[in-house]
């Protein structure tokens, strides 16, 4: 029985299914698909391609929009079929709850079992798993691989906080179980795995939110080496996740006249010791504007209430009422707002889970605004995409990164919307071309606030990741020494660089 | 003036699945919102509080003390004072011991207010009876299905749309109204009024407190039996003229019309 008897599998189609993602990157192409249904076949056709010299891609859900899941030649692994959860169980250690799954299953399966199966924690909290990146439909697997994280994250983390072991496929098909806590790299930096020892990459890591690169840090965890690789190390097949309590939720958009009065209230709001802000996100004036526009034009499309005109900038939070109730929050808010002379500024707030529902669907209506207008653009100039950044930086250069963004995007002349994850200093800029040169023009200004991003001690991608279309960028985040201490470790694990190619780093430049 | 605003905690709708069998609603994990044609009859109540001096609203509720989230939100969008109807007798209660229950609620805290405003039914049950059993017990007449109020020479005004008229009636006050429809797009409240929402004490009352027989409340006071739940499909019937038979068409159209 070869692996072709054993597993599901099927040659690529010329359909493009498992040969693209949402990255739209083109030209992927692949000879077949596994579907394996658990470790073990997976570890199978792993070794079929060492022996045969076959290089493959793992393919979760498709939802990265780097490219990491687009194969180039070889075999794709889809993940999709290994689909089973386990039961929720307590780590008396710990002393908090965790569930096994399979590494195909979605964010949304994870949210819809835990609700249909009504788990509660001994105080009669439900749980939830707070990794909430948009995309529910993407796999667990690939939340792994991409350290995915979110507006969340900025009380809760990314991925690497919630996981509590892996199962892993080595890329020569050994089969390993990494459980957090268990091995460390010594002082010098070595780690060891199956025995034989590596020394974790030379770099220094930006001190703020980042999926740049491999991930180093002093005696650092063996397991995160791997979470947030891009699946260049291995193959991930099985993952335990820690729950945490859901509390109910209190929702606030608060309205501001201008940027200035927006940045300090968000300093505010995160110098506050005891609000403990779940998210807090930010929409400037071009971006209110053209979703004012778009209610105006269509009600049904935004279910809100008028914005009055005076008002330019939007900034979204929401608190989790574990140590505070409304009552007390409200109170921190007004002392806020007295403290910035923003008291005539106007607020929108919710506590029912509907309300707190309109109040996400309209904070995440603009972007959705924004590729329907190129999508416009599109039927004129096919060549033309959205440039969005992906870019931040530690606190104490925030400001600085802002005022950057407005000086050179205004002289630009382009046209552009800011929002995003302003609590992590992560704004996402959205440079629309209206046609070629606007294009061009764009990539210019991409790499120059990527390269001041850099120089302000940030990260030239803080959630989407590499995958294949952003290489250049990390090699101007890391310079070329940083890319080799890099290599050294796809190296070890992966001699034959048969493993997602071309993800991180280029194949051909491998030595 | 004093206006009683009646509001009922529902399922979503939207979220919620009936049971083919027993014909009723499958409530566990759903959550709860305010019955939208309630949020009407508050946004009326609130426009008369803008338009006129001295109006006070209070929203009533009969509920489990849950249902206190939505007497927060009418709190939020205006209401000066909220009432929770909460005792385990009310249990099981039908539209009549509904409706005995919050008359005396009503009675209680604030007697017979000048209007009570009521949604036209609640989107859990649909049985539209709790108003005009209110305004029977409190024997003040009732206005169905309105959509605009206004006060003229100390009585209500009511622009009212039933089935396929629109009326307009006038009543003296006392007056009970049942609100038909509203704006789609609900109000949000800000930092202030949910300030103020969450600091007022909410008052709640047993059977005691209200003054309630004990005959007339709960499972004892509800005479209703439901026999069987199903779902009535409409059958309108299409006619299709074209270029052939336009004439008789437009003559079939101006006897609706006129009619």
């Amino acid at each position: 029985m070869t692996i072709f008897d054993e597993i599901t599998n099927r040659a690529a189609g010329s359909d493009g299914e498992y040969l693209c993602d949402e990255s739209r990157l083109s030209g992927g192409n692949a000879v077949r698909i596994f579907f394996p249904e658990n470790a073990l076949q997976t570890s199978q056709i792993v070794k079929y391609c060492n022996q045969e010299i076959i290089p493959f891609t793992v393919y979760g859900k498709g939802t990265g929009i780097t490219g990491g899941a687009v194969p180039f030649g070889g075999f794709v692994i889809s993940i999709e079929k290994m689909k089973n959860s386990g039961a929720v169980s307590f780590d008396k250690d710990a002393k908090k709850f965790f569930l096994k799954v399979d590494a195909g299953v979605t964010l949304n399966d994870i949210k819809e079992f835990l609700h249909r199966k009504e788990y509660f924690d001994m105080t009669g909290y439900e749980l939830f798993y707070p990794v909430d990146p948009t995309e529910m439909g993407a796999s667990i697997g690939g939340t792994v691989a991409t350290n995915a994280s979110g507006a969340s994250s900025f009380r809760y983390g990314p991925t690497r906080n919630w996981i509590k072991s892996l199962e892993i496929i080595l890329p020569d098909g050994e089969i390993a179980v990494i459980k957090r806590g268990e091995q460390f790299a010594d002082d010098n930096g070595s780690m060891e795995i199956n025995g034989k020892h590596f020394l974790i990459p030379d770099i220094k890591m930006p001190e703020c939110k980042n999926a740049a690169g491999l991930y180093s840090r002093k005696n650092m965890d063996l397991i995160d080496i791997f979470i947030g690789s891009e699946g260049i190390l291995g193959i991930v097949t099985g993952v335990e996740i820690w729950l945490e309590r859901k509390y109910p939720s209190f929702s606030m958009i608060k309205f501001l006249k201008n940027e200035h009065k927006a940045l300090e209230f968000v300093k505010m709001l995160k110098k506050n010791k005891e609000l403990d802000p779940v998210f807090i996100e930010y929409v400037d004036e071009r971006g209110l504007e053209m979703l004012r526009k778009k209610r105006n034009r269509d009600r049904s499309s935004i279910n809100i209430p008028e914005i009055e005109p005076e008002f330019k900038t939007a900034v979204f939070f929401d608190i989790a009422l574990d140590k505070l109730g409304v009552a007390e929050v409200s109170d921190i808010v007004d002392e806020i707002e007295e403290k910035l002379n923003v008291r005539d500024a106007f607020s929108w707030c919710a506590w029912e889970e509907i309300e707190i529902e309109r109040i996400r669907a309209f904070r995440h209506a603009l972007p959705e605004t924004v590729n329907t207008y190129i999508s416009e653009i599109k039927k004129i100039y096919p060549e033309i995409h959205k440039l969005g950044t992906d870019l931040a930086v530690p606190d104490e250069n925030f400001e600085m990164m802002t005022a950057f963004y407005h000086d050179i995007l205004d002289r630009s002349g382009l046209n552009y919307v800011v929002f995003g994850h302003i609590g992590n200093n992560h704004l996402h800029i959205n440079i629309i071309p209206e046609n070629v040169e606007d294009l061009k023009k764009g990539f210019e200004i991409y790499k120059k606030l990527a390269g001041y991003a850099v120089e302000l001690k940030g990260t030239v991608s803080a959630e989407h990741g590499i995958g294949k279309i952003k290489h250049r960028y990390l090699v101007e985040m890391y310079g070329e020494n940083g890319i080799s201490e890099m290599k050294r470790v796809k190296f070890f694990f992966d001699p034959g660089y048969l493993l997602n190619r071309n993800n991180m780093f280029e194949y051909m430049e491998m030595k | 003036m004093n206006i009683a605003v009646l509001i009922k905690q529902v399922p979503r709708t939207d979220r919620i699945k009936i049971d083919h069998e027993t014909g009723t609603l499958i409530r566990s994990g759903v959550e709860s919102i305010l019955n939208p044609y309630c949020e009407y009859g508050l946004d009326l109540a609130v426009e008369l509080k803008k338009r006129f001096a001295d109006v006070k609203i209070t929203a009533f509720t009969m509920g489990p003390v849950s249902s206190e989230i939505v007497l927060r939100r009418a709190l939020a969008l205006g209401a000066d004072e909220a009432v929770l109807l909460n005792d385990k007798a009310f249990a099981g209660s039908d539209c009549r011991a509904t409706a005995y229950t919050l008359s005396r609620g009503i009675l209680a805290v604030t007697g017979v207010p000048d209007i009570i405003i009521c949604g036209k039914q609640a989107v859990d049950g649909d049985t539209a009876q709790v108003p005009g059993e209110v305004s029977s017990i409190l024997n003040i007449p009732v206005l169905p299905y309105v959509t605009q109020v206004n006060c003229i020479d100390g009585y209500l005004e009511v622009r009212s749309e039933i089935e396929n008229e629109l009326l307009t009636l006038r009543s003296e006050l006392p007056v009970l109204i049942t609100v038909g429809s509203g704006s789609n797009i609900r109000r949000m409240p800000s930092i202030d009024d949910v300030s103020r929402a969450f600091r007022k004490k909410i008052t709640v009352l047993s059977a005691k407190d209200a003054g309630c027989d004990s005959s007339n409340i709960g499972l004892k006071g509800s005479p209703t039996r439901v026999v069987k739940i199903e779902t009535v499909v409409s059958k309108g019937k299409c006619r299709i003229f074209n270029e052939k038979n336009l004439s008789e068409g437009l003559d079939y159209f101006s006897t609706i019309i006129y009619k």
